[in-house]
């Protein structure tokens, strides 16, 4: 059964999707900068295939959540409460699954229950946060007219960053979310996203949680120089060949086989 | 007023030629790195200013813009188009 909610908080109303196959653990995914839970689509069938439980997230400002009140910010500390509040309706162990600057949310110690941690491709280094550094770097004028060039981009805003075995039309709805997310929520969580991978301490953050924790990075990403960083916290590492940081829609199977499958380390 | 083709492709030349491009009409505009996608939408809001054309969603498609050609051929097709 699948059902989106609305759930009540301190600031506004997030929005959930959730899809129930068994009693157990739930897989909570969260969407990286911009993004809203249709990202995560091709997850359904699949969690539904490995009898997993699955949610999906709109993190405050983007999709159907609200944003936070002018008097507060989109700060993480506010973004990881919104988590909290997703993962308390969801009242049972949480496997969560963060995408980029998602990662940003364990700045915030979370105090529900949580199996295991999954990156796909988390911000952890600076390397991490080229995109949001770039935002960060603009005034929040500019950073309006990008989001409304994003917009207006639709699936050519992915032009190089996603294989073009991505048909135009999924990119397009995956793009829509920038039509429709609160600037002020872009921007401050760039800012703030971006600024803490640079600092360390989101990477710090996350070496304190003691859950098994796995990182998938795209084969066409590029090097990458976490290798030591994710041994030190003995965080397993997948590559996904033949696509990039937007694995879970360039390769939605070989992606959810690996997070659904929490025996794989 | 038609839009002579010709000329749109010797303005935008001369465009990404004084960004330190040297390009022709039929360059690869982002496999030559003159191009990225956020840059693709500044280059089409700079012809609608420029010639005075609207450019609709269902055009903004990478086939129209690859190349400077590609992107003249739009604006004297939807230049043609509104007269």
């Amino acid at each position: 059964m699948t059902e989106t909610v609305t759930l009540d908080w301190d600031y506004g109303q997030i929005a959930l999707t959730v899809s129930w196959a068994a009693e157990g653990p739930v897989w909570l995914f969260v969407p990286g900068l911009g993004l809203d839970r249709h990202l995560w689509d091709e997850a359904f069938p699949l969690a539904a295939a490995h009898g997993c439980n699955m949610a999906t997230i709109d993190l405050p400002g983007f999709g159907d959540s609200s944003p936070v009140p002018d008097d507060a910010h989109h700060n993480f500390e506010t973004h990881a409460s919104a988590v909290a509040v997703a993962a308390s309706y969801l009242d049972a162990p949480i496997h969560l699954v963060l995408h980029s600057i998602a990662s940003a949310v364990l700045l915030h110690k979370p105090d529900y229950p949580i199996a295991t941690i999954t990156f796909l491709e988390g911000n952890l280094l600076t390397s991490d946060a080229a995109w949001s550094m770039r935002i960060a770097e603009m005034t929040a004028e500019e950073c309006d007219v990008y989001v409304e060039r994003l917009a207006r981009a639709g699936a050519l805003s992915f032009r190089g960053t996603v294989c073009d075995d991505v048909p135009r039309e999924r990119l397009d709805e995956i793009a829509s979310s920038y039509k429709r997310l609160n600037k002020r929520a872009f921007f401050e969580t760039a800012v703030e996203g971006s600024l803490r991978t640079a600092d360390g301490a989101i990477l710090e953050a996350v070496r304190q949680l003691p859950q098994p924790k796995r990182y998938l990075r795209g084969a066409m990403s590029g090097p990458w120089d976490g290798e030591a960083t994710l041994a030190a916290m003995n965080c397993s590492r997948f590559d996904i060949p033949n696509a990039g940081h937007m694995m879970m829609i360039e390769d939605p199977k070989s992606v959810y086989d690996i997070v659904f499958d929490t025996n794989r380390a | 007023m038609t839009i002579e083709r010709s000329k749109v492709v010797n303005d935008l030349i001369e465009t990404f030629q004084q960004r330190g491009h040297d390009v022709d009409e039929n360059t690869l505009l982002f496999d030559a790195g003159a191009l990225d996608s956020l840059d693709a939408l500044e280059l089409i809001e700079q012809v609608e200013q420029d010639y005075g054309i609207s450019v609709p969603q269902s055009e903004i498609v990478l086939e129209n813009i690859s190349s400077i050609g590609q992107v003249a051929d739009m604006v004297t097709r939807l230049s043609a188009a509104s007269t």
